[in-house]
């Protein structure tokens, strides 16, 4: 089914990770698309056929019982703007300060209705620079405060390691190896100049369930993870049908109890009695799940990954382990596990 | 008939010609007789709201980029003031000013945009602002501020959450905000009462006390809801409930010679008039008229005519019709 919803990439990094760079060569190439560009400040893109709104980043706290969850008043106003002109837009790029969180942006598309049905997240896109990041990202940060390059590559859909023609060998494989500590789940594009292929950049789906499920080998990458207080991910992946009012007891549990921490977390999983796959995503608490294409005869394979802070592997595994139905009880046809 | 803009707000001239503003800041007159259309002035605030001064001569515009004014004859350019998001333009009751909001602070100007009262900083990006009698009322995150009658010192009434509308009551007693959390905050100006609606499907974008300030209707839900502000207030009354709208009320407008009419529009172009005499609180009213839709795209503002008969709808798609009401 074709969504005409307006595709919203929202580009982060580190400052002078390359973001504006990147900005400027998604705007000046030949694509044909009319883009609107949210902004933190004026001027720092200036293209004729773009049109740019600056933001201010006003973070609200919600009061719907979600302890995490933020959204960005200036975003829902602006956008708010840009979606009842007559001069309709292809697709909306929203770029982030250098320090920025990007939870409150993501976020801001699952919490308010308006911007749902006009607009689709597609991606979070992370600008790292690969001479410099190492020392942001390894930055030990006093009590309560956070790390925000961590924060940006935890969040993550696509990493971007700008400047590689300035950093060593030796500097990119640390910094790579860095990132995939953090978050194993986004794939990584070396760049000289921001000069990375767009079409790895934009219409990614990232937050589309079905191309959750296009882009299912992403979840399989996972990295040895030891239990501290860092940032980092790790993925699950279990044969076996699942409870589906087990899982929901339990994803709502552990959301609802360490959503501050877990950043996003994604998901196929297979239902005991249900043909179809089940995707699901969050971004801290705000969970979005459906029914979406059919098994049929490939092998039903449970794979999720858990991004944040304070990861217990095992715990996690444990607790998934546990909404999985005997083979007993199953009510899942013989034949397709 | 239709137009070649797509409106987000209109006002009326008189009975026989619109102004219908734009979000890139276009402003359209529209003889509704002849149908004649001609661009009146271009805003280069771009458009969020448009205001016409009580006199008629005076047009106030709030954008994206600030606000400006013009004169509503020829659409001269009197003043503007660029640089931050404004969403409110509201005249006094006297004509003689104008209150906008201008980012994080409101600035009233006289009819020719000299600033009369500039405020200190809010928390956040003012996000509606309304009269009080002299007094102002503002909506910013965290609580709605109320000025003295030089509108120069505030007092703020706390509430966390994200604050999208206000509207003051007429008589000056009750103040309410639609919120991003889906409720509605109703505060009592003389003391420090605080009501909370909550349990709408949506955000609450559209709250509207009526011309005597014994009904408030608000949007959140499919259907219009219609609180009752008589005597006591609202505590412990259900609503009346204005049913069958589809997507939320999209326009909500009182009616300027009968305090019980009330009209609706909504995202699938729906249009109704509703008699609140008729209404039963907790229960679904029966619409007065519900007029064939001539569009299917948003209804974005609704504006009664001098005498209360008619109506005349502005959607989205630039589709303007008038309907008798009577």
């Amino acid at each position: 089914m074709n969504d005409s919803r307006i595709p919203v990439t929202v580009l982060t990094g580190f400052l002078g990770s390359g973001k504006t760079t990147l900005l400027n060569r998604i705007l000046n190439e030949n694509h044909g698309m009319r883009i609107a560009v949210i902004e933190n400040e004026f001027g720092e893109v200036g293209i004729d056929d773009a049109l740019v709104m600056a933001a201010d980043e006003e973070i609200f706290e919600m009061n719907n019982g979600c302890i995490c969850c933020t959204v960005r008043g200036d975003l829902i106003r602006i956008l708010g703007n840009l979606l009842q002109r007559k001069d309709k837009f292809d697709r909306i790029l929203i770029e982030t300060t250098g320090m920025a969180d990007p939870a409150p942006v993501a976020q801001t598309f699952f919490v308010d209705d308006e911007l749902k049905e006009s607009c689709r997240l597609d991606a979070i896109i992370t600008m790292v620079d690969a001479k410099h990041a190492l020392q942001h990202l390894t930055e030990i940060k006093e009590k309560n405060f956070e790390n925000e390059a961590v924060e940006q590559v935890a969040f993550a859909d696509r990493i971007v390691l700008n400047k590689v023609d300035i950093a060593t060998p030796k500097e990119q494989s640390e910094v790579v190896a860095e990132i995939k500590k953090i978050n194993s789940a986004a794939p990584i594009f070396t760049a000289e100049n921001a000069n990375v292929d767009l079409k790895e950049l934009l219409d990614i789906g990232a937050f589309d369930l079905q191309k959750v499920l296009d882009n299912d080998p992403a979840f399989l990458i996972d990295t040895d993870h030891v239990h501290d207080s860092s940032i980092s991910s790790v993925g699950i992946e279990l044969t076996g049908n699942l409870d589906i009012e087990k899982l929901n007891k339990w994803l709502g549990k552990l959301l609802g109890e360490k959503g501050t921490d877990i950043f996003r977390s994604k998901g196929i999983l297979s239902i005991d009695g249900n043909e179809e796959r089940y995707c699901f995503h969050a971004v801290h608490m705000l969970f979005s799940g459906e029914f979406t294409s059919a098994w049929g005869k490939s092998e039903r394979i449970n794979k999720m990954v858990f991004i944040g802070r304070n990861l217990n592997r095992k715990e996690l595994t444990d607790g998934f382990k546990k909404c999985i139905v005997s083979s007993k009880t199953s009510k899942t046809l013989a034949g397709k596990k | 008939m239709s137009v070649n803009i797509n409106p987000i707000d209109a006002c009326s001239l008189d009975d026989e010609r619109v102004l219908l503003l734009d979000a890139e800041g276009h402003i359209c007159e529209v003889f509704l007789t002849s149908r004649e259309v001609t661009l009146k002035c271009e805003a280069s605030v771009g458009g969020n709201r448009i205001s016409l001064s009580p006199n008629r001569e005076i047009l106030a515009c709030a954008g994206p980029e600030g606000f400006a004014l013009f004169k509503s004859d020829d659409g001269t350019l009197l003043e503007s003031r660029r640089g931050s998001w404004s969403s409110v333009a509201k005249w006094h009751d006297s004509g003689n000013r104008v209150l906008f909001t201008f980012g994080k602070s409101i600035c009233v100007t006289d009819s020719y945009g000299v600033p009369i009262v500039e405020s200190e900083n809010f928390s956040s990006t003012v996000t509606d602002a309304s009269w009080i009698g002299d007094k102002i009322a503002v909506a910013a995150y965290g609580g709605v501020s109320v000025s003295d009658e030089q509108g120069s010192k505030f007092i703020k009434r706390e509430f966390v959450g994200s604050l999208l509308c206000l509207s003051a009551s007429p008589t000056g007693d009750w103040i309410v905000s639609g919120n991003q959390d889906a409720s509605l905050q109703v505060y009592k100006v003389s003391d420090d009462t605080r009501l909370e609606m909550q349990g709408f499907p949506r955000k609450v974008t559209i709250a509207e006390f009526n011309l005597d300030g014994k009904w408030l209707a608000n949007n959140g839900a499919d259907e219009v809801t219609v609180w009752s502000f008589a005597g006591k207030g609202p505590k412990g009354r259900s609503p009346v409930i204005l049913p069958k709208h589809v997507g939320g009320g999209t326009a909500i407008s009182w009616s300027k010679t009968d305090a019980n009419l009330i009209a609706t529009g909504d995202s699938i172009g729906q249009l109704r008039v509703w008699d609140l005499k008729l209404g039963l609180e907790g229960k679904p009213l029966y619409p007065r008229n519900h007029f064939e839709s001539m569009s299917n795209s948003p209804v974005k503002s609704i504006l009664w005519d001098s005498h209360g008969s008619s109506i005349i709808a502005v959607h989205h798609d630039g589709i303007i019709y008038r309907r008798e009401t009577s």
